[in-house]
């Protein structure tokens, strides 16, 4: 249980860390938002009067503690690009609250794909006798690990989009109109994302499992008289799973910062093009929010991580305490 | 009961097992003794059926109460493996699945081999098999994941699952080797005790070992294999004592500790009464105490330090070999790092006379760099010692190459030599920057007995040679007897006695020493 609390306590002071270093780069990087947003019209007294109604004029921890006390409400602050009308400019949680769903359930289903043909090929593959198909196997996931999720794609609008006709390329359909049309759109970004990383934890598996096969525990177990497939599902799959588990954290984190291109590709209205824009203008409480959130979320996969790792491997859970 | 006829086996080619033939009678112990690499093991796994892909059964037959198991099918074999034929390994710490509990690895035996059994009789019977091989705390045992107990605690559970079912015939292949002695003894003395106790038919026992002492203080017979061959087989004490195979006398011979104190200084003044305070100093230890950070228990908790060697004094004469005993967790090796100086955590004074002391490890096949030539290997230790130039590195190489018996190794990489060839190269490192003391941490406890006289016999040879002296830790008692000119006794970090090795072995004062010598049985 000692293991569980301090991997929690570890979270927690981590996040708040991340807040912290998110805030403070974004004071220290170049480029002024207040001449950004009046471009020509900028003059010192508008500079000044526009500083103090951002709150920029006070000093940077004032600021930090003004900004988490919002996080922590939910508010996120105002973009500075974007105006919800003539007086007011667009909140940040308006503006990403309905693209975030979208991005997360991108990376969700990513992250489900990768780990059922993973295991799958992983599992089938370790299990072949045959050379030729070991060999085949080996081709497949090599070239699927190299190709790149952007140009993968592509492939799959042309395939699936343009002659198989699965979907139509560029129409997105939103969860508001239609929840199975929003999936079935969503389950091909999601491929173009699960290929390359479900052939790396293909791989990892299938070689886990082979270096498990061959060690001593695995005789005694023969030596009692099991089966093989209850040597493969009860003795081995469990300690090879391990290394996957690691393996599986940084996919994670990829897949989340992945999404940004491939959402581009299949023009999926998440927050990544929101990200790169907003970089680009300096709309600094927008970027600051998303990179907290990506933090945020990786933090959380790692987490997880962690505590699967502890309820898989009972090694690690004393090694802690 | 078993009946092994004619029985071969080869892997690409090369024969393992040539033609083998061999009885076991019910509630017999034979034991099969050879060297690493004569076969032993693949007969086991063969009578198991459990040969690697790779091997294949050429000829023979194998008998189990007249069925032959080389004729069964695998589904057969599965169900006789277990039930009626169990075997123990030789690597405690490996062979029990380390992400399950142990009672439900040894519950799985039931699941195996009966289609119905109820859960709470099993248990019962597992934990009352946890309790007959010494496991008195069973129901912790049962609730434990194999790292959370030590080699001797996983061997016994180990044996409680082969035991399980009542085997007819057991077969225990190097099931002590890797065990402190005095565990080895519990452990064999319990295995005896328990083929006893089984009523009616009596369990049969194939031991596998390369210690020819140990086979004939536990077997009714011995049979000694050579390269895939028995070459000799008979009643355990007629073996021992009158062997007729020139190879049986070869193995019987380097078996240490057939003589007491060393031979090689018996008529030397160095050694003997010699060991007045006028004799030079290598090393000269006072009031050492060496500690290990304790891992902390939280973020905030303060580093607390255990003690693992407890106010040590001694000193190293020189060209003497000083002998450091005792069982695997004693501060060993903790003190022979602090001699170093690699542990930072150090009380006391450490005097040394010029040089520092370098250092043999137990393990030669992963203490060389596999990436690396034999010669650059040696020459390795000059570079770091500031030797500049090339040709005075490379000439003192091929003399020390000359002196390991290794001439002409120069680019033989590791991985192409055998577990004694390595030792040597490992000697010829520690040597090649000419220390006046050298420290061997069980420098001949991975390697066979044949193996280990050679090194021993090197290591000395060099004594005379550079005029060095060792510090020698070892956990086996002949080891020591014949390597050793003084011994230390250590426990729980303490020199609790210390002596010349013949006093030592004649008239042991601490009860301690008197139970590692008795569990050496000679």
């Amino acid at each position: 249980m000692k293991y569980f609390a301090k991997k929690t306590l570890t979270l927690i002071i981590t996040l708040f860390m991340i807040s912290i270093a998110t805030f403070f780069v974004f004071q220290i990087i170049p480029g002024d938002a207040v001449a950004n947003m009046l471009g020509t019209e900028a003059t010192p007294e508008r500079e000044e009067a526009l500083r103090q109604q951002l709150g920029l004029d006070k000093p940077i921890p004032v600021r930090y503690a003004a900004w988490i006390k919002g996080v922590a409400h939910g508010d996120f602050g105002r973009s500075y690009r974007y105006a919800e009308n003539m007086n007011e400019m667009m909140s940040v949680s308006r503006l990403i609250g309905d693209k975030l769903p979208v991005t997360l359930t991108l990376a969700v289903l990513s992250l489900i794909m990768t780990v059922i043909l993973g295991f799958f090929i992983g599992i089938v593959w370790a299990g072949c006798k045959s050379r030729t198909l070991d060999a085949v196997f080996g081709i497949i996931t090599q070239g699927a690990m190299a190709v790149p999720s952007f140009f993968l794609g592509i492939l799959i609008i042309f395939f699936f989009g343009i002659i198989l006709r699965m979907f139509t390329p560029g129409q997105y359909v939103s969860y508001h109109d239609s929840v199975a049309g929003f999936f079935g759109y969503l389950i091909f970004p999601a491929f173009a994302m699960a290929v390359p990383k479900s052939a790396m934890a293909a791989r990892f598996l299938r070689n886990a499992i082979l270096e498990q096969g061959g060690l001593d525990y695995v005789r005694t177990a023969k030596s009692k008289g099991c089966t093989d497939r209850r040597i493969m599902w009860r003795h081995i799959l469990r300690n090879a799973i391990i290394p996957v588990i690691t393996f599986m954290g940084t996919v994670i984190a990829e897949i989340v910062a992945g999404s940004i291109v491939v959402e581009q590709v299949f023009s999926v209205p998440g927050i990544g093009r929101l990200l790169v824009s907003s970089i680009s203008t300096r709309d600094f409480p927008v970027v600051q929010t998303l990179i907290l959130y990506i933090a945020v979320a990786v933090m959380v996969v790692y987490y997880i991580v962690d505590i699967v790792y502890g309820i898989v491997d009972p090694r690690m859970r004393s090694n802690e305490d | 009961m078993l009946q092994i006829n004619n029985f071969s086996v080869g892997i690409k080619e090369k024969i393992i097992v040539d033609s083998l033939t061999l009885e076991i009678g019910d509630g017999e112990v034979v034991g099969l003794v050879g060297e690493s690499g004569s076969g032993k093991s693949m007969t086991a796994l063969g009578i198991m059926g459990l040969l690697p892909h790779t091997a294949e059964v050429m000829s023979g037959e194998i008998l189990l109460d007249s069925e032959n198991l080389l004729a069964k099918s695998a589904q057969e074999m599965r169900n006789l493996r277990g039930r009626d034929i169990s075997m123990i390994f030789q690597e405690p710490m490996t062979s029990l699945n380390p992400t399950m509990k142990v009672g439900k690895q040894l519950m799985e035996v039931f699941a195996v081999h009966s289609d119905k059994y109820l859960k709470d009789e099993a248990k019962n019977k597992v934990l009352e098999v946890l309790k007959s091989v010494g496991l008195n705390d069973s129901q912790r045992v049962f609730d434990s994941y194999p790292h959370e107990l030590s080699g001797g605690m996983r061997q016994r559970a180990m044996i409680a699952m082969a035991m399980l079912l009542r085997p007819k015939l057991l077969i225990a292949d190097e099931p002590t080797t890797a065990l402190d002695v005095t565990v080895q003894k519990q452990i064999l003395d319990m295995l005896t005790e328990l083929k006893e106790r089984e009523g009616g038919q009596k369990m049969s026992i194939l031991f596998i070992t390369h210690d020819l002492e140990l086979a004939r203080h536990f077997c009714d017979r011995i049979a000694v294999m050579k390269d895939g061959a028995i070459v000799e087989q008979g009643e355990a004490a007629r073996v021992m004592d009158e062997p007729s195979h020139e190879y049986t006398k070869k193995l019987i011979e380097a078996v240490p500790g057939r003589r007491t104190g060393r031979k090689h200084h018996a008529d030397n003044n160095i050694v003997g009464s010699s060991r007045d305070a006028k004799r030079d100093k290598v090393m000269s230890v006072s009031g050492l105490s060496a500690y290990y950070k304790n891992k902390r228990k939280g973020v905030f908790d303060r580093q607390t330090l255990m003690k693992a060697v407890d106010d040590v004094s001694f000193d190293v004469y020189k060209v003497e070999v000083l002998g450091l005993v005792g069982e695997s967790g004693c501060g060993k090796t903790s003190l022979s790092k602090a001699l170093l100086g690699v542990n930072p955590d150090v009380r006391g004074n450490i005097e040394r006379k010029s040089t520092s002391a370098r250092m043999i490890f137990q393990d030669p096949y992963s203490s060389l760099n596999p990436s690396y030539t034999i010669g650059w290997l040696l020459e390795e230790p000059l570079r770091a010692a500031g030797v500049r130039s090339a040709q005075e590195r490379q000439r003192r190489v091929n003399d020390m190459l000359k002196m390991i018996d290794m001439e002409g190794y120069n680019d033989r990489y590791p991985g192409e030599l055998s577990g004694g060839q390595r030792q040597r190269v490992s000697i010829g490192q520690a040597l090649i920057t000419e220390p006046e003391l050298v420290i061997a941490d069980e420098p001949v406890s991975a390697l066979d007995v044949t193996i280990q006289a050679q090194i021993m016999e090197l290591m000395l040879k060099m004594q005379e040679k550079m005029g060095l002296s060792y510090i020698f830790i070892s956990h086996d008692m002949n080891v020591i007897s014949q390597m050793c000119d003084r011994v230390m006794v250590m426990k729980s970090g303490s020199i609790i006695e210390s002596g010349s090795t013949e006093e030592i072995f004649a008239h042991p004062r601490e009860e301690y020493t008197k139970k590692l010598l008795d569990a050496a049985w000679r």
